[in-house]
């Protein structure tokens, strides 16, 4: 894989970034849901997780020492109920789709970016998408969808 | 060989004498002893010219003139030019000539100018010193002209190149990539699809309803997106309706827009990108 640029790098890196806050997230809300949706965060906590490993791989190998998890992450707090939670993984869900996003645009915007990142982007971006498509669908089934997932949020 | 070829060449001690035309003994004029007084400081054959115009202009002065002097003063312009040294010491100076003769070398004091005073005839130029004054180069520009023609000659060579990189830009060919009108094209396609959808399915109104804002919404980012390359916003023909089933449709249009986006740089991948996750959420609602 060929060295990334400087952009390129640091939003890889902001991507990184927003997959170990994710996983930290869920761990902290999947306790205030029901069991139904305990199900749906542990299966959205394992897709992060291996998202992120997949990065932290895909970064080390492009030559770019990955970013390690924050001890904590006082933005998340606190969630109360819930309700709580699932807006708290609707918000998750929209960062990490606007972090890889970005990461697509910068990919997008040099000559020659690390072979198949721009797929990964894309490939992620969806995928944040979706699981915020069914937070919102639980949450408030009047707004499901959005229409620039990582541009806008709801 | 002769006894002249050894001796050194020493200049005759007449000579000096010889080439003073006139002794200061000669003539009682004041002007030629004020002349014999500097001539140790000038060349010895300038003196001799000088002291001959000397003499005209003595001349010129006694002699009567048929038309007043205050008239021929008026009539000719006045014109104050640098005395040269010989005609200062020619003039008689005030006092008498001791004075100059007490500091040799040093500059006659210029008696002050009575502008009502005629104008003293010696001033005026000998035809030699037209002469001069007519051959003389013409003097260099001034520095306020140097500078403003300088300030013009950038000011036309600034609106040259700005004329022409305006004419450059305003004549580039302004076209939207394929990919962006396609994807333009095919939202349009897809709203065609939900409004028939709409008709159909009254049941799922309030979902296809937040689709197809989805959809319009896309479409008029697309247009935007058009517009800033073309500078005008695309026209679209009307499109009809597909019979395949809308999950279908979802499902080609994200696969479609990720391929455009791929196919792009910049912000305008990127937004195909974003569309392109969206309508993949589409095709997870319509399950």
């Amino acid at each position: 894989m060929s060295a990334p640029g400087a952009a390129v790098a640091k939003a890889w890196q902001a991507a990184l970034a927003a997959e170990h806050r994710a996983v930290f997230a869920y761990a902290l809300l999947g306790p205030r849901l029901t069991t139904q949706q305990s199900a749906l965060a542990v299966t959205c906590s394992d897709a992060h997780e291996q998202l992120r490993d997949r990065t932290a791989a895909a970064l080390g190998t492009a030559g770019v020492p990955p970013v390690g998890p924050k001890a904590d992450y006082p933005d998340l707090y606190p969630v109360a109920d819930a309700n709580a939670a699932r807006r708290l993984a609707v918000r998750v869900e929209d960062d990490c789709a606007a972090a890889w996003r970005w990461l697509y645009l910068q990919a997008a915007s040099v000559a020659a970016p690390p072979a198949g990142l721009r797929d990964a982007a894309q490939a992620a971006l969806t995928a944040s998408a979706l699981r915020s498509t069914q937070w919102r669908r639980i949450d408030d089934p009047t707004h499901v969808t959005v229409a620039f997932p990582g541009i806008t949020s709801a | 060989m002769s006894s002249a070829s050894d001796e050194p060449v020493t200049p005759s001690a007449d000579e000096p004498a010889a080439a003073e035309p006139t002794a200061p003994e000669a003539t009682n004029d004041p002007a030629a002893d004020t002349s014999a007084d500097h001539t140790t400081d000038e060349p010895a054959d300038e003196p001799a010219h000088d002291t001959a115009d000397d003499e005209a202009a003595a001349a010129d002065a006694e002699r009567p003139s048929p038309v007043p002097l205050r008239d021929r003063l008026v009539a000719e312009p006045r014109t104050v030019e640098p005395i040269a040294d010989a005609e200062a010491d020619a003039r008689p100076a005030e006092g008498s000539g001791a004075a100059a003769a007490a500091a040799p070398g040093r500059p006659a004091p210029v008696p002050p100018v009575d502008p009502a005073a005629p104008l003293d005839p010696s001033l005026r130029l000998t035809p030699a010193e037209k002469a001069v004054l007519d051959a003389a180069p013409p003097p260099p520009p001034s520095r306020r002209f140097v500078l403003g023609t300088g300030v013009l000659v950038l000011l036309g060579i600034g609106g040259g190149v700005g004329w022409s990189f305006w004419r450059t830009r305003s004549r580039a060919p302004r076209t939207a990539p394929p990919a962006l009108l396609d994807a333009a094209r095919a939202e349009r396609t897809l709203m065609a699809r939900l409004d028939a959808e709409l008709a159909a399915d009254p049941a799922r109104a309030p979902l296809l309803r937040q689709i197809r804002a989805d959809h319009a919404a896309h479409a008029a980012t697309l247009d935007a997106a058009v517009a800033a390359h073309t500078g005008a916003t695309p026209k679209h023909e009307p499109v009809t309706a597909p019979a395949t089933a809308l999950r279908a449709v979802e499902q080609d249009a994200a696969a479609a827009a990720a391929r455009r986006a791929a196919r792009l740089t910049g912000r305008d991948a990127a937004l195909l990108a974003s569309i392109a996750a969206c309508e993949s959420t589409h095709v997870a609602l319509l399950t």
